[in-house]
């Protein structure tokens, strides 16, 4: 019996194949060298059904010397760079049934880093010839009729544009990133002879930038005052808030003027005016999409959005997450989805008033996934789920029935109320009809505003109006939704990269938060750049190369070439790094003493009474403490815990025991407390909170 | 240090004496203030402290205010 070696990404990929192409359902399991494969049969074929770990194979440099520029990159076991024992039994048990292979299928995603995957395997086990006549299964669903059909219509070659695509991603990367860290670390040891470890990249350049333009406009604010009218009418025994017809206004003079010209007041209606407005359903979810609402409703982050959508992927419960498609091809059958949530408890009378309907139309985004659908459940069920997963799900489900829902109806008012001249207006909008939003309504906000029956001419008596000074606010600080956002329409990464950029960002200690703050570490990174090769930040640069990413895609252009343009693009950077790598070096490392006093200094040690006691950071855990400057020279190891969450500023000297007093902003509130648990001291003048 | 920013270990601008964040926070300070005096007519001294009360002001346009006050 011929034997197909079929590469899978995960283990629970791999056994969702499995049991899909086994004409029994019922695939045999196998284990081998520690690690678990299974055994379909198919059309007299055996098939044997292997997973990877992700990627088993990572690029590294030509040599082990520590320098900079290095542009010679190889592709090796990643089990070689990291000593994963799991990644290397994983690729000795495929080496292994290789050997016993005729053929070989990649059922990896389908997407770039799928398809690099498989092929990097593939092309490592199997013999020249063969690599040429490896099949593609192609599949946007993990269940058994899309499996079936991936496996039916695979392709009899592999779809290397995409790998190509892959590959110059990964080197380009690799290139960016190893040499900008190198430059950065090498001018620091330069200058003070010490070692950090300082990292950027091509994608985390831009991204921090866009944290510190954000953090600067923070920081510089200034609140500027402004007056708003609050002014009420008592309409047949109700009371209701009516707005003046600027909602500004820039001196205290005029609000009061105006306050003291029309409080207490009778009005009369000037004006009545009304119009119906259709809200049009929303689209189906792209992966950004679907990151932002449930950071807004459920606070998850984009990476843990992103983990949870693979995990309901690989249950066969929706399609493929990373998707930047905000569409659904006319060929998914929507009707059997709708059939299949038909069945689950939550959405049956929903799915059954779109059945009943007919017919299904979508509302389409505007963004496409030549390889993906939007996201969209399949109709598949299982009560074998975790509250986080539920509720993704959820969002999921109601979110692609909302897409196909009728437009909602609402009625504005507005009612032009004139008070001694000056012009009020009572605007009210009430829904006609629900539409989509019966869908969507867990996470809709919904007002029901009470509105007055007026008619032109009509008195409104003793209108009160008071005039309230306010204050403009700072702009927002992001959090790791808005962020991911803003990368996305900066066309800065890619949607299956995004996420996990702005966790590295956090890693690397140039951001904390959520809201994001950039740390003293980060400011000093953002700003060398900026003033060295200001080009890395810029989201310019690496927007071309997305874009020349994408044409290797569609073999408009080779891999090598965009690898070449890339190394081009960056050998003058670091030249003018290398030219100046002593004074960079020196205002990384002032800039970092002034970053460690700003922030890091508690004040003196109440132990040894020499040392400084400072905020550091364990470099294996991330987790902060204080400890005393002089547990380096071996004469004092006093140490106290610190809250990980919130902002620590010093706030002076414990008067029972000596230790610092830390200010902590953490939310709204401000707490002062002595850092020594034992002590437990509040400090002088309560901040509240 | 003579090439520290008045207000922060930070190095100051050339020519100036803060660094390029406080420089800024200075700046914006006296941008709002002409906003602040045609809004309620006070002098600069006053508006320095009204500001200090408000918790939105960023925390180097803070410092810098602190640090104007403490000059007088």
């Amino acid at each position: 019996m011929k034997r197909i070696l079929v590469v899978c990404e995960k283990p629970m990929a791999a056994r969702q194949i499995a049991l899909a192409l086994d004409e029994n359902g019922d695939p045999r399991e196998e284990r081998r060298l520690g690690v678990t494969y299974l055994i379909s049969r198919r059309e007299g074929l055996e098939l044997l059904v292997v997973s990877a770990m992700g990627h088993l194979f990572t690029v590294t440099g030509n040599d082990k010397g520590w320098r900079y520029p290095i542009f010679e990159t190889r592709w090796v076991p990643i089990h070689e760079v990291t000593g994963s024992r799991r990644a290397s039994q994983h690729l000795s048990l495929i080496e292994a049934l290789a050997k016993e292979a005729d053929g070989f299928v990649s059922a990896c995603d389908y997407d770039v880093e799928g398809s690099l995957i498989a092929y990097n395997i593939l092309a490592h086990v199997c013999p020249r010839e063969r690599l040429e006549e490896a099949g593609r299964m192609r599949f946007s669903s993990m269940t058994r009729e899309a499996l079936l059909e991936a496996w039916r219509t695979r392709s009899r070659r592999l779809d290397y544009p995409i790998i190509e695509a892959g590959r110059a991603r990964h080197e380009v990367d690799w290139i960016y990133g190893i040499n900008l860290s190198r430059a950065l670390m090498a001018s620091l040891r330069r200058a003070s002879g010490c070692f950090r470890p300082l990292s950027i990249g091509r994608v985390q350049g831009p991204t921090l930038n866009f944290v510190k333009e954000r953090e600067v406009e923070i920081g510089a604010f200034v609140p500027t005052p402004y007056w708003v009218l609050e002014a009420h009418a008592m309409i047949d025994g109700v009371k209701y808030g009516i707005e003046y017809e600027r909602p500004r206004i820039e001196t205290e003079r005029e609000a009061l003027e105006i306050a003291s010209r029309c409080d207490g007041e009778d009005g009369h209606v000037k004006a009545l005016s009304s119009r119906r407005r259709s809200i049009p359903p929303p689209h189906p979810f792209s992966l950004g999409d679907l990151q932002l609402e449930a950071h807004t409703h459920y606070r998850y982050s984009p990476a843990a959005t992103l983990k949870i959508a693979e995990c309901l992927y690989l249950k066969a419960l929706i399609s493929y997450p990373r998707t930047s498609s905000q569409r659904i091809p006319p060929t998914l059958d929507l009707e059997e989805i709708l059939k299949g949530l038909r069945r689950m408890r939550p959405y049956g009378e929903l799915a059954e008033s779109l059945l009943s309907k007919p017919p299904l139309r979508i509302n389409q985004g505007v963004k496409d996934d030549p390889a993906h659908p939007a996201i969209h459940p399949t109709g598949y069920h299982t009560e074998d789920l975790s509250p986080r997963e539920r509720r993704i799900f959820d969002l999921i489900c109601r979110r692609f029935m909302a897409s196909m829902g009728d437009p909602a109806q609402l009625l504005e008012t507005d009612a032009k109320i004139d008070v001694k001249g000056r012009s009020f207006h009572l605007a009210r909008s009430r829904l006609l009809d629900r539409g989509w939003m019966i869908f969507y309504r867990p996470f809709l906000r919904e007002r029901e505003e009470a509105s007055p029956t007026l008619e032109v001419g009509q008195i409104i008596e003793k209108v009160s109006v008071k005039p309230l000074r306010r204050y403009t606010g700072p702009p927002q600080r992001l959090n790791p939704a808005s962020l991911l956002k803003l990368m996305e329409r900066e066309g800065v990464g890619t949607k299956a990269t995004r996420a996990e950029i702005i966790d590295t960002l956090f890693r690397r200690g140039y951001l904390e938060g959520p809201p994001i703050k950039l740390t003293e570490l980060g400011l000093v990174v953002a700003d060398t750049l900026g003033k060295y090769c200001h080009e890395v930040l810029s989201p310019e640069l690496t927007r071309r190369l997305e874009k020349q990413l994408e044409r290797v895609q569609i073999s408009e252009i080779t891999s090598t070439q965009v690898v070449e343009e890339a190394i081009n693009a960056l050998k003058p950077i670091l030249s003018r790094i290398k030219e100046r790598e002593f004074q960079i070096g020196l205002e990384i490392s002032k800039a970092l003493r002034a970053s460690s006093s700003i922030l890091g200094l508690l004040g003196p040690c109440p132990k040894c009474k020499t040392g400084e006691m400072r905020i550091i950071r364990n470099r294996s855990t991330g987790k902060r403490f204080v400890g005393c400057s002089n547990y380096l020279k071996g004469t004092c190891s006093l140490s106290f815990p610190l809250p990980q969450r919130g902002e620590i500023r010093a706030g002076g000297q414990c008067p029972q025991c000596g230790a610092p007093i830390i200010i902590l902003k953490r939310g709204r509130g401000t707490y002062r407390r002595c850092v020594n648990p034992r002590c437990g001291h509040r400090g002088e003048g309560g901040l509240g909170g | 240090m003579e090439d520290r920013c008045e207000i922060c270990p930070r190095p100051r601008m050339e020519g100036g004496s803060l660094c390029p964040y406080h420089q800024l926070a200075y700046e914006r300070l006296k941008a709002a203030f002409e906003i602040w005096k045609r809004a309620l007519n006070m002098g600069w001294r006053q508006f320095l402290e009204e500001i200090l009360k408000l918790s939105d002001l960023g925390l180097w346009a803070r410092e810098v205010a602190e640090s104007l006050l403490k000059e007088g």
